[in-house]
């Protein structure tokens, strides 16, 4: 029996801090770049990281630093636009056929079935290439396939936690049907989310790479490209692929821990482990 | 005996939607402010249809005849914010697995606030926490305030089962249903619970209707017993005359079953419980040690042993007492 300790709660509210530092950072980061992130100077290529470049050049010469800040805001803040778009869309849909139940219920989540009947990415390459390239298309194109995760595994909460005694006696307690979705059913169900919407994170930052390796999402900087661009150049220069990797590697990192401290916090009885399908 | 009716079931009968047949048959029960009544049997005749059919959960249980009303008004007339008053404010639940009716990951105080704020939209989070804290101490909780702070998950059963009852009481409730309160808890739990169940009956004059397969707990608390078997009340009078003088051979059966510590085992009652029971004539008949070929077929009717005393089998008059 071990409660929320202060200790869980801090390290959350250390990792949200960081977390939070990091998005906003993510933001202004490609206006503190020390150079053009596009500007192809064939002279300075494949530099070794030192003096005006501190880490390096790529083999067009562009310097791999300003890169990785320029980068910053599409691999960050996009992921976490794909995962919050997706979260809203998917809770809003998953509660309403869950609490609704029968007819609505079905009908949605045969929808559903027809999404995840296509590989996610092949969806998202297919969207994209309807909306055209560019950031805010690749951001709608990874949502518009990732929302039927949370919806269905918000349904299938809310389908139990209707069942449960504490929802029933809050109803026989007088509590309305809409207080009872808001104070406890979606409190309830939303931990999980939560969990697999922080592990999702890093899955949404190699997914917007991979659309913006086929051409399909931003043309500029992005970690992802940069690492896949670049994979042939290792043996020759390996700091063009090193430094997007450990960019990538943190902030997935962070996003991890962030994830598990939000567990730990949310759901105190370890009830609800990581919840992924 | 004028005494004022709190709730009043009468001739219902019940279904499962879907189901053929009727779980509960004619069940009729008035309960009185002050009074405990307790409902027992085994499993599956019906206890806890009843219970249901009291709350009204919608899609729970379908009424198919007779009533229940609350202070003389018909459950099923009432709107839905008529319902929602009576839930709570009119009768409040405690169900069998402790805490069952608390929601795990809030904390016990902003739960007590939650359900009070459902019936009064003034209510502050002050004053809901020194209601809690004055209920959880009149309960002897040496520790309100800890307590209160806690998550259900920090807290033990048995604490967890009196939280649970303190937050049915907490809206002051006229009635408490307890659906087996205290079969999930240890024996010295129990005992505590059951003297803190009186000791609100004494204090609010609160009605109570126990359900319980524990005839402990039986003996100690109730002032009026119903015995169900098969969907019916079988059998239904003061205490003292059910559990000493019973009337239908199930009730005797029941008794007989209970362990006793004077080295004689105790007596089973033959037979399993039927799946369905049948439509006409009593349940009980295929496992009843004194049945006779009419039995499967007569009707089920009340006969009075004594005052507010009564049995449906006839022969629990003539060779009963």
């Amino acid at each position: 029996m071990m409660g929320v300790s202060s200790g869980a709660k801090r390290k959350m509210a250390v990792y949200l801090a960081i977390f939070i530092a990091l998005c906003i950072f993510s933001l202004v980061s490609g206006r503190l770049a020390p150079h053009d992130a596009e500007f192809v100077d064939l002279l300075a290529a494949k530099r070794a990281p030192g003096g005006e470049y501190p880490m390096g050049t790529d083999w067009l010469g562009r310097c791999i630093w300003s890169r990785i800040l320029a980068g910053a805001s599409s691999s960050i803040f996009a992921s976490l636009v794909i995962v919050v778009l997706s979260m809203l869309v998917g809770c809003a849909i998953g509660i309403v056929s869950g609490y609704a139940g029968g007819a609505v219920d079905e009908v949605v989540m045969r929808i559903v079935d027809i999404f995840l009947a296509f590989p996610g990415i092949v969806l998202s390459i297919a969207v994209a290439g309807m909306l055209g390239p560019g950031l805010k298309n690749g951001i709608l194109a990874l949502a518009a396939t990732s929302w039927t995760q949370y919806a269905r595994l918000i349904r299938s909460y809310v389908l139990s936690l209707r069942q449960e005694n504490f929802v029933k006696a809050a109803r026989l307690n007088g509590q309305s049907g809409l207080s009872i979705l808001a104070r406890h059913i979606f409190p309830n169900a939303i931990r999980p989310v939560v969990v697999t919407g922080t592990l999702h994170l890093s899955g949404a930052m190699l997914s917007i790479s991979g659309l913006s390796f086929l051409g399909l999402s931003s043309s500029s900087a992005e970690w992802g490209s940069m690492l896949s661009e670049g994979r042939s150049l290792m043996q020759q220069c390996p700091w063009v692929v090193l430094y997007p990797a450990i960019a990538i590697f943190l902030v997935t990192i962070l996003f991890n821990l962030l994830g598990d401290s939000v567990r730990d916090v949310l759901d105190p009885n370890g009830k609800n482990k990581v919840l992924n399908d | 005996m004028e005494r004022e009716t709190l709730l009043e079931v009468r001739d219902l009968t019940v279904r499962y939607p879907g189901a053929e047949r009727p779980t509960l048959r004619d069940v009729a029960l008035t309960l009185h402010p002050g009074q405990i009544t307790c409902v027992i049997g085994e499993s599956g005749c019906g206890k806890s249809t009843l219970f249901h059919a009291i709350m009204q959960l919608p899609g729970r249980v379908e009424i198919t005849e007779g009533s229940v009303s609350f202070r003389g008004q018909d459950l099923r007339d009432m709107t839905k914010q008529q319902l929602r008053e009576l839930r709570g404010n009119g009768i409040g639940v405690v169900f069998q697995e402790p805490g069952a009716s608390l929601d795990p990951i809030r904390r016990i105080h902003v739960q007590f606030y939650e359900a009070m704020r459902a019936h009064s939209r003034r209510v502050t989070k002050q004053a809901a926490r020194e209601k809690a804290a004055e209920l959880l101490r009149s309960m002897e909780f040496p520790d309100p305030d800890r307590i209160l702070a806690s998550c259900p998950a920090q807290l033990s059963g048995g604490m967890n089962q009196r939280v649970a009852i303190a937050l049915a009481m907490a809206l002051e409730p006229d009635i408490l249903l307890c659906d087996e309160p205290t079969s999930a808890l240890d024996v010295t739990v129990q005992a505590q619970i059951v003297d803190e169940l009186l000791r609100l009956r004494d204090e609010y004059r609160t009605c109570i209707m126990l359900i319980t397969h524990n005839m402990g707990v039986v003996s100690k608390m109730a002032d009026r017993v119903a015995v169900m078997y098969g969907g019916r009340i079988v059998e239904y009078g003061p205490k003292a005359d059910v559990l000493h003088h019973p009337a239908h051979p199930y009730t005797r059966a029941l008794l007989e079953a209970i362990p006793t510590l004077d080295g004689q085992p105790p007596r089973g009652i033959p037979g399993k419980r039927p799946d369905v029971f049948p439509a006409a004539g009593c349940a009980f008949a295929p496992r009843c040690a004194c049945a006779s070929p009419d039995c499967g077929t007569c009707a089920m009717e009340k006969h009075l042993i004594l005052e507010a005393h009564w049995t449906l089998c006839p022969k629990g008059v003539t060779d009963g007492v």
